[in-house]
């Protein structure tokens, strides 16, 4: 690729079509607007690859949500709404200072748009900030992503901070189950039912034997006529006639367990709702959803399989959405210090409309990320 | 309008513009180019760039066919490569950096960024740091993948399977190679960006969408392909390199991951990726066939909206990779039906190249074989494409020598039989020198009849049951594989023969004219090679294809239009 | 509202842009207020619901696209389509594989984690 033919002179050639561009528009561009046009283009265009980009975790996350839920359900109580929602509104504001920074540019006011952008850093980095607690935690409780899963097991889901609150939210699954189990495994139903029953007729009858006691006499269960028998057990049949009502899904207010526990900091779990276990149940109905419950609870204490790799979802989500939050500081960085050497006027703003779509789209992802990752049910 | 004055002597030949200032020498120094922002320099560094990525690319080609040669027991046996796992390291990387480091960017950054701006009448793509920006990522993709030819070779197949690729010897070589086609995937994109914002914003007054040449539109098809798919790929293989490093359990059945989903992820993109291959492949074509059969070109908005049609077709039909992958039979059924419908706009372009020629006044120059050669090749690859896209068929087909035929012939015949010819079409106006006819079409019919050599006796082969990717075979397909290697080493001399045909062109080529096939496209409106801003002033916008007034002026052994040429004359006086 | 004064592009009233502010703000509130609360099988598509309110809120206005360049919003939304195909279509497949998976893990013994 040499020469052709010898240039004597020619190296610089002026081209003299430079002379009425102002020094803010490139050379290949005809005016202010074009280039503007092009750059908003060139970068819609850049957030379309963006878009498509996360899609492929929002398309792991849906397969695994949909495959395994009981691991969502399992581990989102691992994430703390609070953070969460706040840093949702720490993201609301920086949206707000960089669209507002835009606007100031447009209208020239060079010292303004350096103010906004300079807040919109400092939110990014307070999103920074309660990103890396969050993720401090998680590593100090041994629920990192992939190989670094290796949880403590007194910080698996049953802790002091949450029990109780699991103990409602056992109790109302624990109705659903039942009433689902009514519903489609009536054998099954009649099975628990008919061992519940013993197992609250036992109990009566050993309480009755206990309350005929006395110091000399001892009566055991053993003891008892056909006749207390079945008194007992009419008073039991009697009970479940005027109270049973059956186990209906969702009939009553519901109980739920509010957002998170526990790990990283957060203690406003305790005050867990109503639970329907107020709802009057007789008390074989009672037997029945205590029974229930132990095994949600034991099935909490048996950690579903694979919610490692809940975390691993959960660590690229927001890693890569953190990394996008890194890039977004050093763009808008860059674009602040533009600003305080007062480079933009109302024919040339363009890099801080940019630079805040950009922001906005990582906003933007990041609002769907709150709901799917800290808000399971 | 330039002139040359040499020593008070104006020497002006009609056809000729000598431009005294060219895009060549308008700086000097080797950071005046790897730092340049003009385009035809990015696109000429391409062109170097991705030829050593095909040769290195070649070179593993030709180990695994030479290892092909012969079984490696019984009689005459022949085993050239220490195991077969230096062999699966062969082939991975000849797939890999043919199609990351070759094919995708060929047309598109090396031939598309020398022309395209030039072809729409424009000085520069939109971004012309960003279009830089691209190339220096090559440079780094290619980089990575020599790191993981250094860590221990790559032998997942190029598509990094999993679980091979979660389970191959080398961590680092994997992880290396699949940064490295991370990379790449970005500077494909960028460059992608910076070609459809430029098409929609920079085209000149009177360069409607409808007056712009259809190797533009095959750039923009191929661009819309670039920016959609290859992000999903850049996701792709960022999971699997995290997948690899730290076991998060996507991919990997042993932790719950679904390894299938993978190749959703990966076929995502590279499905779509054949287009971005072909695609412009089919749009140099379009240029090739109208110019040297000397007529208009046939159906235009049709071909236009074809590459178009081609483009998003090209993102519904993925799942025909993985026919036998444990695809669900409800998602191949629904496949293999859509797979059919990208042989309908792939259609109507051949019956557009072929009206075009009819009764056309053909002229067998070097980028007419080359696109003789594509079309011929194209066809092949195209119906054996059927024959695949069958679910029924496929069943048997899948992984067989009859799938790498197939794909050689769509991939090669078409991409690097398009890319050569475009090669040739415009290395005038690259070089500025004039190569050899005589070998040029030489070097062009034995590519083409070591290609078909290499690669026809493949579909027997598959057909037969020999399975791709095997290090030895059964003596009953020997015969086949002997051709096979045959001619590849044909192919080899082709290639090496254009090699020096364009070599020579520089050292001793005659001066191109500006308009050596006499094309009404805007690039042959400058001189041979362009200034600089590309235009002197800015040519007038008409219909692309309208040739008719051209004629050839023996003198400067290239075409003038007389009409055009007494304005100018009259202008300069 | 004020006037465009450079012709090429719409400049956002700050009134607006504290109104939308402060609606996205409320919406956030709303979510996980909801999310409290248990609505069945209707859970995922309110939150989802809510999102997507947000996002728009945030593209028509905060990204300008209500004033912008048709062409942008269009660009916008084909990459919004093409991220569902995406998603759809790969969901298709969505449990053909479990059982392999099971009978691998349960061989292998490597279903326990962490």
């Amino acid at each position: 690729m040499s020469s052709t033919q010898a240039p004597p002179a020619a190296a610089h050639v002026a081209h003299d079509d430079h002379h009425d561009h102002p020094a803010h528009l490139a050379h290949h561009f005809d005016d202010e607007e074009q280039q503007f046009d092009a750059g908003k283009l060139g970068i819609w265009l850049f957030l379309v690859t963006e878009i498509l980009f996360f899609s492929g975790l929002f398309c792991a996350y849906s397969i695994w949500r949909h495959e395994h839920p009981e691991v969502f359900l399992y581990s989102h109580y691992y994430l703390s709404t609070f953070w969460g929602a706040l840093n949702t509104c720490v993201l609301l504001i920086s949206s707000l200072t960089a669209a507002w920074a835009v606007r100031t540019a447009q209208l020239g006011d060079n010292r303004k748009t350096a103010l906004l952008l300079g807040l919109t850093i400092l939110c990014a980095f307070g999103f920074l900030g309660i990103k890396s607690i969050e993720y401090g935690g998680k590593f100090a409780h041994g629920t990192g992503p992939g190989k670094f899963f290796n949880p403590h097991p007194e910080h698996m889901i049953v802790t002091a901070e949450n029990y109780t609150v699991l103990v409602g939210h056992a109790g109302h699954m624990a109705e659903g189950r039942l009433a689902e189990m009514q519903a489609e495994h009536p054998e099954e139903f009649d099975a628990l039912f008919h061992e519940s029953r013993e197992h609250v007729l036992e109990e009566a009858l050993a309480a009755k034997a206990a309350s005929m006691s006395t110091e000399k006499d001892p009566v055991t269960v053993a003891d008892l006529s056909d006749a207390v028998r079945a008194e007992v057990e009419g008073a039991i049949d009697a009970d479940h006639a005027a109270h049973g009502h059956g186990f209906e899904a969702h009939a009553a207010p519901e109980a739920h367990v509010p957002g998170a526990h526990g790990h990283e900091g957060d203690v406003h779990a305790a005050d867990a709702h109503e639970s329907s276990a107020e709802v009057e149940h007789s008390r074989i109905e009672k037997a029945m959803l205590h029974h229930e419950s132990e095994v949600v609870l034991s099935e909490y204490e048996e950690r579903p399989a694979s919610v490692r790799t809940f975390f691993s979802i959960y660590f690229a989500m927001t890693g890569l959405h953190g990394i996008h939050v890194v890039a977004g500081i050093i763009a808008i960085g860059w674009v602040m210090r533009r600003a305080m050497r007062g480079e933009f006027n109302p024919g040339y703003f363009g890099a801080v409309d940019y630079v805040a779509l950009y922001w906005h789209l990582v906003d933007l992802i990041w609002i769907y990320l709150f709901p799917l990752l800290y808000l399971i049910h | 309008m330039a002139t040359t004055q040499t020593a008070g002597v104006e020497v002006h030949r009609p056809g000729v513009t000598p431009s005294k200032d060219n895009y060549l020498n308008h700086s000097k120094g080797l950071m005046s180019w790897l730092f340049t922002l003009d385009h035809k320099r990015i696109g000429v560094m391409y062109t170097i760039a991705v030829l050593a990525a095909f040769t290195l690319g070649g070179f593993f080609a030709l180990a695994v066919r030479t290892e092909l040669a012969a079984p490696n027991t019984g009689d005459g046996a022949w085993q050239m490569l220490p195991s077969g796992a230096v062999y699966n390291q062969m082939f991975s990387l000849h797939g890999a950096i043919m199609v990351f480091l070759f094919i995708i960017p060929s047309i598109p950054a090396a031939l598309g960024n020398f022309v395209l701006p030039i072809m729409l009448g424009v000085k520069d793509v939109a971004f012309p740091r960003l279009n830089l920006f691209s190339f220096h990522l090559w440079i780094l993709g290619a980089a990575f993948f020599l790191l993981a030819l250094a860590t221990g070779g790559l032998d997942t197949g190029w598509t990094f399977y999993t679980p091979y690729s979660l389970e191959g010897h080398s961590t680092s070589a994997v992880i290396a190679a699949t940064t490295g086609a991370f990379v790449l995937g970005f500077s494909s994109i960028f460059t992608g960006l910076n070609f459809i914002v430029t098409l929609h914003k920079m085209r000149p007054t009177g360069m409607t969408w409808f007056r712009m040449p259809l190797f533009l539109w095959g750039l923009y098809a191929t661009a819309v392909i670039q920016v959609l798919a290859t992000p999903v790929l850049g996701i792709t293989l960022l999971l699997l390199i995290v997948e690899r490093a730290f076991k998060i359990g996507i991919f990997d059945p042993s932790l719950g991951g679904d390894p299938v989903l993978f190749q959703h992820f990966f076929w995502f993109y590279s499905h779509p990726a054949v287009y971005i291959m072909v695609l412009p492949g089919m749009a140099i074509v379009s240029e090739l066939i109208g110019t040297f059969s000397r007529k208009h070109i046939f159906g235009y908005r049709f071909i236009a909206m074809s590459s178009v049609a081609i483009a998003i077709f090209g993102f519904f039909v993925w799942g025909h990779h993985m026919f036998t992958s444990g695809q669900s039979a409800l998602a191949s059924t629904v496949f293999s039906g859509l797979t059919f419908s990208v042989a309908i706009p792939s259609a109507i372009k051949v019956f557009n190249w072929v009206t075009t020629m009819w009764k056309g006044d053909i002229h067998l120059k070097t980028p007419m074989v080359y696109a003789l050669g594509f079309i011929l090749l194209f066809m092949i690859g195209g119906v054996t494409g059927l024959f695949l896209g069958t679910l029924s068929t496929d069943i048997h087909l899948h992984d067989t020598y009859f799938i790498v035929a197939h794909f050689h012939y769509v991939m090669v015949g078409g991409t690097l039989w398009a890319f050569l010819g475009g090669l040739h079409y415009w290395w005038p106006k690259i070089s500025g020198k004039m190569y050899s006819e005589k070998v040029g079409v030489t070097a062009s019919l034995i590519a083409l009849l070591g290609f078909n050599l290499t690669f026809f006796p493949q579909f027997m082969l598959g057909s037969q049951g020999m399975p791709r990717r095997y290090f030895d075979y059964l003596p009953e397909f020997q015969a086949y594989h002997v051709w096979s290697t045959i001619g590849a080493y044909v192919l080899l001399i082709g290639l090496v023969m254009v090699a020096y045909n364009l070599v020579m062109s520089m050292i001793k080529g005659k001066q191109a004219p500006d308009n050596p096939w006499g094309s009404n496209t805007l690039e042959w409106k400058c001189s041979s090679p362009p200034p600089h801003h590309n235009f002197e002033h800015q040519p007038t916008v008409g219909d692309p294809y309208d040739i008719e007034g051209y004629v050839y002026e023996p003198s400067i052994d290239g075409y003038v239009r007389p009409d055009e040429a007494a304005v100018e004359t009259a202008g300069r006086s | 509202m004020s006037h465009d004064e450079h012709g090429f592009a719409h400049v956002m009233s700050i009134k607006m842009l504290i109104g939308v502010w402060a609606a996205l703000m409320i919406l956030t509130g709303i979510t996980v207020w909801s999310a409290q609360h248990h609505f069945g099988a209707l859970d995922l598509p309110i939150a989802m619901g809510i999102a997507t309110f947000k996002a728009l809120l945030v593209a028509l206005f905060f990204m300008h696209l209500k004033y912008d360049r048709p062409f942008n919003g269009l660009i916008f939304l084909a990459s919004i389509i093409f991220a569902g195909v995406f998603v759809t279509i790969s969901m298709m497949d969505t449990g053909q594989n479990q059982g392999a998976i099971q009978e691998l893990r349960t061989a292998t013994g490597t279903t326990a984690d962490g």
